[in-house]
């Protein structure tokens, strides 16, 4: 049976690939606008992931980079002229260096110390961007119409975003630096002592997840057409991001999509709730946590057997 | 900008670490004796000041005689929530307990927002807009007030865990939970018992919120983050600690803030965080474990 099961998968991604290219052509622009959104989801997921899932990293503080990344874009479309695409690089690019700069002291911290230093970074960017007057202050900025970029344009630049990220991480596992993850994953102590570089680890995969966070904001900013603060470096991106991560299964390749694909769905279907939506989504996520912590894709894992989920942290978030 | 202004802004931060210190001591106590790190708890804050505001001016009473009816349910709360939905979770690691924590928040903001919308609100009694002049310093008597209030908190909080045995069975299980289990102490209820006190402590600090400043919904996020900078600068878990952190916070943000602007006033306590951090990972006045 395993010889048919590679070229059954690659059958299957090319399908999918094709049915993803040729849907905007088909469907209604809300729908092209919900699987947008779905990408941006699936971006975000597989970046935390990487972190909380495979170096045990638990990042509250994905509204920092991604803020970063949208007022970086923000302010080189405004102020320079940059073409959308560019700006956005831009942003993945600067969050990425300030990533860099925060890493020596922030990786001082083990656990849930990580957490909160993180979310303190968030809210404290979030307050200096509120007071800046170079960005717009609490104003903040309003970006112009890319000339010829319609929503289908946006739908297939975040499709590359969200494949690249999960190719990328499927990419990382195959390699040295994903062995170096796992056992940094498993235990920091004993990965250390077989002789991984568990700073130069983690500091490899801080800045890739910020760099796609990043552009991911870049691009979302230059969307949005307009970002402001309280909106961009919300903690919102952090908690719907750790959500989709953790309901589809941390550790796993497949969680994040999952997870992302399971949250926009939810939300659709609780769109007439809108206040009740974010109350569901947090006992959803207590209760994953508490009765199935692997988990949609990781309980597929253990119900199977077959497969065993990828990476090593799926007993616990 | 001048001498006077920077020890005007002293003083009143000083005053201010009071507030600071009972809003925050429920989070030491939490992190102190289980390990949690109780995200939850600006919004068992912000739960307490909507209490306080709807009970005192349904019952028509002093805000302050609303926090002891306050104080008892939250106490039931924490009970429940440390018995029924941390425990259970917090044998597998400090994260998913932090996690379910976070979740508790959102749907604690999100009712919040549903039941009592996005109105800011602020609990008004006669004496709470009143200050103060003394040596010519402006001081609000809600500054005064929670001062007090937080040195009385502190020395009972103090005492109990000391002279009690209920608190030297908390002491116990903070040192050593399997040891204490073996010696008889029930930990399970002692880590219920300290979400309770520390649900009923924060009854209190809503109040001195409600009556001091204003809050919406989301406020309690902001209060979290002082709470967490209180700890990291007093060190981790302890309770005298806690006010020295508090004091600390609150003379350092007074200073910053007369001397770069209000609006940055909440920003510095949050970079002082950090610097210290990187310094001392154990906290300020932690001693390295």
């Amino acid at each position: 049976m395993k010889v048919g099961k590679a070229p059954l998968w690659w059958g299957f991604i090319v399908l999918l690939a094709l049915a993803l290219i040729a849907v905007p052509h088909v469907l209604d622009r809300y729908t092209v606008f919900l699987l947008y959104l779905l990408f941006l989801n699936i971006a975000l997921a597989q970046s935390w992931n990487l972190l909380a899932g495979y170096a045990g990293l638990i990042s509250l503080g994905v509204a920092a980079l991604f803020g970063i990344g949208a007022y970086a874009a923000g302010m080189t479309i405004v102020h320079l002229g940059f073409h959308f695409l560019l700006g956005a690089l831009f942003g993945g690019v600067l969050a990425a260096v300030f990533a860099a700069i925060v890493a020596l002291p922030i990786f001082r911290f083990r656990g849930i110390y990580f957490a909160i230093a993180t979310l303190v970074l968030s809210e404290a960017l979030r307050i200096f961007m509120v007071n800046w007057k170079f960005t717009g202050s609490a104003e903040g900025l309003n970006l112009p119409l890319e000339s010829g970029t319609t929503l289908m344009w946006y739908y297939y630049v975040m499709l590359l975003v969200a494949a690249g990220a999960t190719l990328l991480v499927v990419v990382i596992l195959r390699t040295k630096l994903g062995m170096g993850l796992r056992a940094l994953g498993n235990n920091e102590a004993s990965a250390q002592n077989m002789g991984v570089n568990t700073f130069r680890t983690k500091l490899y995969v801080f800045l890739l997840a910020a760099f796609i966070t990043g552009l991911v904001g870049g691009i979302h900013a230059s969307k949005m057409g307009s970002i402001e603060p309280y909106s961009i470096f919300s903690a919102m991106w952090t908690l719907s991001t750790a959500n989709t991560v953790i309901i589809g299964g941390i550790g796993t390749v497949l969680g994040p999509v999952l997870g992302a694909v399971f949250v926009i769905i939810l939300g659709e279907l609780l769109a007439d709730y809108q206040t009740f939506h974010l109350a569901i989504t947090g006992a959803l996520l207590i209760l994953i946590i508490r009765f199935i912590p692997a988990g949609i894709w990781g309980q597929i894992g253990k119900l199977t057997l077959a497969r065993r989920p990828e990476g090593g942290g799926t007993d616990a978030p | 900008m001048s001498f006077f202004t920077i020890t005007a802004g002293a003083l009143n931060g000083l005053l201010l670490g009071g507030l600071y210190a009972v809003t925050a001591l429920g989070f030491s106590m939490i992190f102190g004796v289980m390990g949690l790190m109780n995200v939850v708890h600006g919004e068992l804050l912000v739960l307490g000041a909507y209490l306080c505001f709807f009970i005192s001016r349904a019952l028509g009473i002093d805000p302050f005689v609303a926090t002891l009816i306050v104080a008892a349910i939250l106490f039931a709360v924490g009970y429940l929530l440390q018995s029924f939905v941390f425990s259970p979770v917090m044998e597998r690691g400090v994260e998913p307990a932090l996690l379910t924590a976070f979740g508790l928040s959102i749907i604690a903001q999100s009712l919040f927002l549903f039941y009592w919308t996005t109105n800011t609100r602020s609990i008004n009694t006669g004496y709470s807009p009143v200050g103060l002049k003394i040596l010519g310093i402006y001081l609000p008597v809600m500054y005064l007030i929670s001062f007090g209030l937080a040195l009385v908190l502190v020395a009972g909080v103090h005492l109990f865990m000391t002279k009690t045995y209920l608190g030297k069975a908390t002491r116990a299980a903070t040192q050593d939970p399997d040891t204490a289990q073996v010696m008889g102490v029930n930990v399970r209820r002692v880590y219920a018992f300290t979400y309770a006190l520390a649900a009923a402590i924060a009854a209190l600090g809503g109040t001195l919120i409600g009556m001091t400043f204003s809050f919406v919904p989301s406020s309690g996020l902001t209060w979290l983050l002082k709470g967490f900078v209180i700890v990291v600068l007093g060190g981790m878990g302890s309770i005298v600690g806690t006010l020295a952190g508090a004091l600390l916070l609150g003379v350092v943000e007074g200073v910053g803030g007369a001397i770069m602007g209000t609006g940055y006033h909440d920003l510095i306590g949050l970079v002082i965080i950090l610097l210290v951090l990187v310094a001392r990972p154990t906290g300020l006045l932690g001693s390295a474990k």
